[in-house]
């Protein structure tokens, strides 16, 4: 019963704490009886089809599990903004976002690279303006799609098609946003373009970011029109990981990584910015880097096994009906 | 579309006699899956969205109680109607009954 498992642990996600294991407990309980009844009528085992028809039937996880928990927290002004499906993991995730930002602004005051409090509070205020604003999105576009159960095979975890989605949306925003710099410089130096510019480090590592980036933007892409091919879209991702690490551990060495264009005329308000934004990008690459690659890496990595148990799973399949 | 506006009436006609409907099943114990047969069995069709939910609600607001206990080896969690939900049941019961004959009469006129 695997595949129940996997259905009632993405419900779990979705259920307020303290009714958790309860409420999960009861449904296994409901559903495995509804299969044995059904078994025992059909005088067979199950076949798992037939399971992902009853879990099917009995609904998409966030809309069960909603049904749980109606009156759950969200983020409304005159209208919903958050919804209740993706509040708790909007907060789970802005907590662990801000935790790492407090350790990464207290990594650097012990080693005496400390922006300044001014810095830590502004960054800390954009890092959960852009996280809401992210979320809300997100929570736009899953409104837009339907939910929906999907059980190509045990091998799978169920991904709500609004996730490939705001991946591909992501990805692309970032590739035109890096392809459009060295064209617009505001769109990383703001107002102080015209007295900022990337220094010599980017030279050689401009052009293998875009490719990636853009090599990442085209694969979301396809899988996005292809669902399955979801196996191939693993290795490819594993190996974009793979090379940003690679390239991350180089880029480290490559400090400083932006630097004030005519050092006579910039006033010290400029120097120290230039100073403020190497500090953050550099403490960005060191801690945030590694940690989002090696998530992403680990993730893939388990997709990857995931995808040949299946291939592996069909072909057995195929070959029993040949027989 | 005239079928819309039939489900959301029919989803609201529904909603207060499933609560009913629950309350009189329950005068005899059972768990969430036996309940929806025995419901079913007898012409009541429920998805389990909406009884298992509902059964919580319920016990939440005293009309139910609940244990969980071993069956085949399993544990389950087993609802009967609590004393007050006796006491509530029977008075919505008779209100049902007014409604009921009231609605036939107009419906005759």
């Amino acid at each position: 019963m695997e595949l129940l498992e996997q259905y009632l642990n993405v419900i779990k996600m979705y259920l307020p704490r303290d009714q958790r294991e309860d409420i999960i407990h009861e449904l296994y309980e409901n559903l495995l009886s509804e299969m044995e009844d059904k078994e025992t009528e059909m005088g067979r085992p199950l076949n798992e089809d037939e399971q992902a028809d009853i879990l099917r039937r009995h609904g998409a996880p966030q809309l069960v599990a909603k049904r749980y928990a109606p009156d759950q927290p969200c983020v409304a002004f005159g209208r919903q903004l958050i919804g209740p499906e993706s509040f708790p993991i909007y907060i789970r995730i802005l907590w662990i976002v801000l935790g790492c930002m407090v350790i990464v602004h207290a990594s650097l005051a012990i080693l005496g690279r400390f922006p300044g409090i001014v810095i830590f509070i502004n960054s800390m205020f954009w890092t959960f303006v852009s996280m809401t604003l992210i979320t809300i999105l997100i929570d736009l576009v899953r409104k837009k799609t339907k939910h929906y159960w999907h059980t190509p095979s045990m091998y799978y975890l169920p991904v709500p098609k609004w996730i490939p989605v705001t991946g591909f949306f992501v990805v692309t925003a970032c590739t035109l946003w890096w392809a459009g710099v060295p064209l617009f410089p505001r769109l990383i130096f703001g107002m102080a373009a015209g007295e900022m510019e990337l220094t010599a480090t980017w030279h050689f590592f401009y052009w293998p970011v875009l490719l990636l980036l853009l090599i990442n933007s085209v694969h979301r892409g396809v899988f996005l029109l292809r669902p399955q091919w979801m196996w191939l879209s693993m290795p490819i991702r594993l190996g974009i990981y793979f090379i940003c690490l690679v390239m991350l551990y180089f880029l480290l060495d490559g400090y400083p990584y932006v630097s004030v264009s005519n050092l006579e005329t910039a006033g010290p308000g400029i120097t120290g910015l230039a100073h403020n934004m190497n500090q953050i990008i550099y403490a960005a690459l060191l801690i945030g880097g590694p940690v989002y690659w090696f998530i992403n890496i680990i993730v893939c990595g388990w997709f990857f096994i995931k995808g040949i148990q299946y291939w592996r799973w069909l072909r057995q399949n195929k070959q029993q009906s040949n027989k | 579309m005239n079928t819309d506006r039939f489900e959301t009436l029919r989803l609201e006609l529904r909603r207060g006699c499933l609560s009913l409907a629950v309350l009189a099943q329950l005068r005899v114990e059972h768990y969430g899956y036996t309940l929806r047969k025995a419901l079913s069995d007898q012409g009541l069709e429920i998805d389990e969205n909406t009884l298992y939910p509902l059964l919580r609600r319920l016990e939440t607001q005293g009309l139910l109680t609940s244990e969980w206990r071993e069956e085949n080896k399993r544990k389950k969690r087993f609802y009967r109607l609590s004393p007050e939900g006796e006491e509530i049941f029977g008075l919505l019961l008779e209100e049902w009954k007014k409604i009921n004959q009231a609605l036939d009469q107009i419906i005759e006129e």
